[in-house]
């Protein structure tokens, strides 16, 4: 009983070379993890999903950061430059893929962590080693989208406008002027050219979380050796 | 004994740590601009000499020159971040041009002072990668047999650990490949012209077209000062043959027009004096329209007047009628005994036989008289009847 009083008045606090949460550090933890793995999961769908589609003539097709598949005047148009883009999307997946590993992980430690140590009333027992995988989390998922916002911007803003869309070229007989073929620019695009203050504002987030779950979670081992 | 041992092994895993560093530094090369630097191919364009993941090994150009053939790295920036590894295939003052091996056109030229490395050697993916793993491996390893099988692990070393992974693995993939930035290959559909050409005896101005992606849909044309035309198509096969029918009344205009203009000089007769006007075409294709402006030239020519015994004849090779005064002059009389209009329509021969208008015999003198393009010119003949 006395214990758990004192379990209730302060958060740090450890029990056999585990560290014990509080509600609002357990909150803040859970939140950072959840955030982690959101961003994540959304730069991986974002890489998979269409930048822009083209219908039409002289271009049709799709381009996305990790594929693309264009035609232009009917016939595959081969760019090296989205196929060097495709390669370096490697980095993305290894990087998103790391926060959801890490964070899923430490979720579950907290999850089964009650269990374990049998503490109550909404404290949770974790390693010490283990919840410093968050704030590592959220600073990969945050580097993670900034070098997603980096190559999306390339593609939009260098790769797509030297795309064929339409328009005239002059050939020995004259001015031959094909169809505009009709581009739907996704919301990626838009995320790159509208919503890009979202992007910043999500890693200043990202950034803010890491940096607070980490002050935190050193100061939870600091107290523990202390203690 | 013991002692000696674990001297031995300390100095193995320090050489592991410089060999690591040091391949580490030879990936840096292409940023720290060293003479010698490792690149990985990240794009397609030199397959199959060069593969995705390949590594390949360049000197510094002012170590080794580079020719024609010679597989180049050439970057944009200072910083080095967007190059292009491909072959060189022309070199000229101070310019080289390249193209990857498996491109269809060569890249734009690009100053030989861009080109960074001559590549040399290649290593492919599969054998550098588990290579260099085992490496870091047997070094990561030898560290931990080192330390007596015990991790110490700091406050903040887990976090830090796997930042510093993430980073490392990201300059592994982004600061060490290239990015291929060549323009997009693709092929434009060709609209040739194959020929053009003035048809002035049945007025027709004549366009071949050459449309082998485009299927012809029709076609309207307009000549100079927007007159309209009527236009007959012919295909054949890929073949398109405009035929622009040109009204008589144009030629008309455009006599009337020069010869408002006037001529400044005029050799003897019969002079030509060349004459050019705008054939403008707007073709339509199923999925492009093709605007074009040709010129159409031809000559007007003063009539070529012979005479044979007591025929005179006067050739109009122009597309308008002309307008012509004939005079007899009797030799033997000292006077004009005939004198008569003639119109002679265009391309077409007036001949006048004049032993059935004038009976006596005797040698005569010819003297046909004209406007051209505003001009009194007169020319002569020599006939004799009887």
């Amino acid at each position: 009983m006395a214990k758990e009083q004192k379990l209730e008045s302060a958060n740090l606090e450890t029990l056999n070379g585990f560290i014990i949460l509080g509600k609002k550090h357990l909150a803040l933890f859970t939140t950072s993890s959840i955030f982690s793995i959101a961003t994540s999961i959304f730069i991986i769908f974002a890489s998979l999903m269409p930048i822009a589609i083209f219908k039409g003539y002289p271009l049709s097709g799709y381009i996305s950061l990790v594929y693309s598949d264009l035609y232009a005047f009917e016939k595959p148009i081969v760019f090296r430059a989205l196929e060097s883009v495709s390669t370096i999307t490697l980095s993305l997946f290894i990087g998103s893929s790391m926060p959801i590993t890490l964070s899923l992980f430490v979720l579950a430690k907290l999850i089964l962590g009650e269990k374990r140590h049998e503490v109550r009333n909404g404290y949770r027992a974790i390693n010490s080693i283990y919840i410093e995988l968050i704030p590592a989390s959220s600073i990969v998922a945050m580097l993670t989208l900034t070098l997603f916002t980096a190559i999306l911007r390339v593609v939009v803003v260098d790769i797509v406008p030297a795309l064929p869309l339409g328009g005239c070229i002059d050939t020995s007989a004259g001015r031959l002027c094909v169809e505009r073929s009709t581009a739907l620019f996704t919301w990626i695009y838009s995320l790159a050219i509208s919503y890009r203050p979202m992007l910043f504002a999500t890693m200043l987030l990202l950034l803010a979380l890491g940096a607070l779950t980490m002050y935190i979670a050193l100061e939870l081992r600091r107290a523990r050796a202390v203690y | 004994m013991n002692y000696d041992k674990k001297s031995n092994k300390r100095k193995r895993l320090w050489i592991t740590y410089i060999v690591i560093i040091l391949i580490a530094i030879l990936f840096l090369g292409k940023v720290l601009h060293l003479p010698i630097a490792f690149m990985l191919i990240v794009g397609r364009s030199m397959e199959p000499r060069y593969r995705v993941g390949d590594l390949v090994v360049g000197v510094a150009t002012y170590l080794k020159s580079f020719g024609i053939g010679d597989v180049v790295v050439w970057c944009r920036d200072f910083l080095r971040t967007a190059c292009v590894v491909h072959r060189v295939i022309d070199v000229s003052e101070g310019y080289i041009v390249t193209k990857g091996d498996a491109n269809p056109g060569p890249d734009s030229p690009v100053p030989s002072l861009w080109v960074s490395y001559v590549v040399v050697s290649y290593v492919p993916l599969y054998l550098w990668f588990p290579l260099i793993g085992l490496v870091i491996f047997l070094a990561g390893y030898a560290s931990y047999i080192e330390s007596e099988k015990r991790l110490y692990i700091q406050t903040g070393f887990v976090a830090i650990a796997i930042i510093a992974s993430y980073i490392a693995i990201n300059a592994f993939i982004l600061g060490f490949t290239y990015i291929d930035n060549s323009p997009p290959f693709y092929s434009i559909p060709r609209v040739d012209l194959l020929a053009s050409y003035l048809d002035i005896v049945n007025r027709v101005y004549v366009i071949m077209l050459n449309t082998s992606e485009y299927r012809f849909i029709n076609a309207a044309c307009s000549l100079s000062e927007g007159v309209s035309t009527n236009v007959s198509t012919a295909i054949n096969g890929s073949i398109a043959r405009l035929s622009i029918g040109i009204p008589s009344q144009f030629f008309s205009y455009l006599w009337n027009k020069s010869s408002a203009k006037g001529v400044s000089f005029l050799p003897s007769p019969p002079a030509s004096v060349q004459e050019s006007f705008d054939v403008s075409c707007t073709t339509i294709f199923d999925k492009a329209m093709l605007s074009g402006r040709y010129v159409a030239v031809f000559s007007w020519r003063e009539p070529i007047v012979r005479s044979f015994n007591d025929t005179l004849i006067v050739e109009n090779h122009n597309p308008v009628s002309m307008i012509l005064r004939i005079e007899l002059f009797s030799i033997a009389r000292k006077s004009v005994v005939y004198s008569k209009e003639y119109v002679v329509e265009s391309f077409s021969i007036l001949a006048i036989d004049f032993s059935k208008i004038i009976d006596i015999v005797g040698e005569y003198d010819a003297r046909i008289y004209y406007v051209f393009l505003g001009v009194v010119r007169g020319q002569g003949a020599k006939i004799r009847i009887g």
